[in-house]
């Protein structure tokens, strides 16, 4: 180690010159080294060509993007670019609906989320279907909705099973026999009411459940009522959920392929694999229910 | 990361091209520039470079925001390039430093900077670029990119360690031996000379 006072060695400056240049030497180490410079013709030299060296790359010019680099790109990124998700699981609002659309917002909620992480208290592999609460809400039986689908699962924590959230606005010409029309036509559905208030200045705040499967029905129920207002926006964290529990699926079939290819005796191996598969699965299995199920609020106005 | 960019990689995962555009704004001409100093001609380095970012976009699945979207990006360059200048070197090359570039706009010749000079400063310049570039291709890959991170994109040795995914020890006796190989064949090609120093 060599420090402030000390003296140095052509064969010591010369192992530090490029720490020097780069400023890697802490002043205490700087200092002789420098001392050394100044009194070595020979070391001043090798110094000043290592400088020049990196100067000759420093003074290379900045280039600009060649014409067509970004046309380019982006043709080749459309192509790249993947299906959708709601494409892949048939989400359906209808053309003619959203083309009129102003006012639908379509909630990923932070709740919902948490449901993907794949924490053993929330979901848990088994036969029986979901514990009912002894006085379950409307969230509660939101969330039976989503365990009769996919039977397999348990809910832990149901109020938070909400996967999507639909809002919108319904313009009526009379809110109390748009009310009733509105409650036949969910409950031909097979929907549900779970939530009606009256709120000052004559509206009604309405939420309603029912599969994705109902959802262009029901939409097009409410269009015949009155005047559908909604725009959609996506929650992405939702997407990014779907893909990876898909792309999880795919990548244990792979291992699993190889796996059964290299025919271990033992078959350890495999058995870990198959498990993952199967929680793989459910999770899978999981996000797609979420992604079928949608709680719908509707304000329903006078014209 | 930003909330901003984890949104963008977010889009960008399922297929929203703006998105992706949006995030790789900042980065694409740098990464040009870093491929065509590795690559030493337009032609290679657009290609390479495209290529690069259609990787990242393909790969954005497992980009899991533990480093910062830009050094995964760089990550991702550097490796297809040296991953291309090796196979490059097991079959002839296809381009020459002196062979001019069919582009859209017609012919150019190869290394052309982004602004010039008035006409003589251009030529002076032009060769000196040409043959520093040509300097740099002599060296082994690894330590072209040393270089070209260190001294041209200005990265600190930590950045060059996270974006490479070397470790720091790796990366500072690379930089010198890169600079003392550059240094010889600046010498050779009398682009540094004792006497100036």
């Amino acid at each position: 180690m060599i420090g402030e006072g000390d003296v140095v060695t052509c064969s010591q400056c010369r192992s530090r010159l490029t720490a020097l240049l780069e400023g890697d030497l802490t002043p205490d180490e700087a200092s002789p080294v420098r001392d050394h410079i100044a009194s070595c013709a020979s070391c001043r030299e090798e110094y000043g060509l290592l400088q020049g060296t990196a100067q000759a790359v420093r003074d290379l010019e900045p280039l600009d993007l060649p014409a067509g680099f970004q046309r380019g790109l982006r043709r080749r990124l459309l192509e790249e670019a993947p299906v959708p998700w709601y494409r892949r699981v048939h989400w359906a609002i209808p053309a003619s609906v959203s083309s009129a659309a102003v006012l639908i917002l379509v909630l990923v909620l932070a709740s919902a989320l948490d449901l993907f992480a794949p924490t053993p208290d929330l979901m848990r592999m088994g036969t029986e279907h979901a514990q009912v609460a002894d006085e379950p809400s409307p969230e509660d039986t939101f969330a039976d909705t989503l365990v009769e689908d996919s039977p397999r699962l348990e809910i832990a924590d149901q109020d938070r099973a909400v996967a999507t959230r639909l809002s919108a606005v319904l313009e009526v010409p009379d809110v109390q026999p748009a009310r009733r029309s509105l409650s036949r036509l969910v409950e031909d559905l097979g929907g549900e009411i779970h939530r009606s208030a009256e709120i000052p200045g004559g509206y009604h705040h309405l939420t309603i459940t029912f599969s994705q499967n109902l959802t262009s029905s029901l939409l097009n129920g409410l269009g015949e009522l009155g005047r559908l207002e909604y725009e959609e926006l996506e929650g992405h964290d939702l997407h990014a959920e779907y893909r990876e529990a898909s792309d999880l699926v795919s990548l244990l079939e792979d291992m699993i392929e190889i796996e059964r290819a290299r025919q271990d005796p033992d078959g350890a191996r495999l058995v870990r694999l198959a498990e993952e598969m199967d929680r793989a699965l459910l999770r899978q299995e999981r996000v797609e229910s979420m992604l079928n199920q949608v709680l719908m609020e509707l304000l329903l106005v006078n014209e | 990361m930003s909330l901003n960019e984890r949104d963008l990689v977010l889009r960008a995962r399922q297929g929203d091209v703006a998105a992706f555009e949006e995030l790789i704004e900042d980065q694409q001409e740098k990464i040009y520039n870093l491929v065509y100093r590795m690559v030493g001609n337009q032609e290679d380095a657009m290609d390479l470079t495209q290529e690069a970012l259609l990787k990242a976009f393909r790969s954005l699945k497992s980009f899991r925001f533990q480093a910062k979207f830009s050094t995964w990006l760089y990550r991702i360059a550097t490796n297809l390039c040296l991953d291309e200048i090796r196979k490059a070197r097991r079959r002839p090359l296809e381009h020459s430093l002196d062979q001019p570039v069919e582009t859209e706009d017609g012919a150019i010749g190869r290394e052309l900077p982004a602004s010039w000079g008035n006409p003589e400063e251009h030529y002076e310049r032009s060769e000196s670029q040409r043959a520093v570039q040509e300097a740099l291709l002599h060296l082994p890959p690894e330590q072209r990119l040393l270089l070209v991170l260190r001294d041209l994109q200005d990265c600190s040795y930590q950045d060059i360690a996270d974006r490479m995914g070397w470790p720091l020890g790796t990366v500072k006796s690379g930089i010198y031996r890169a600079r003392q190989a550059l240094k010889q064949v600046l010498l050779e090609c009398e682009l540094i000379r004792p006497e100036d120093v």
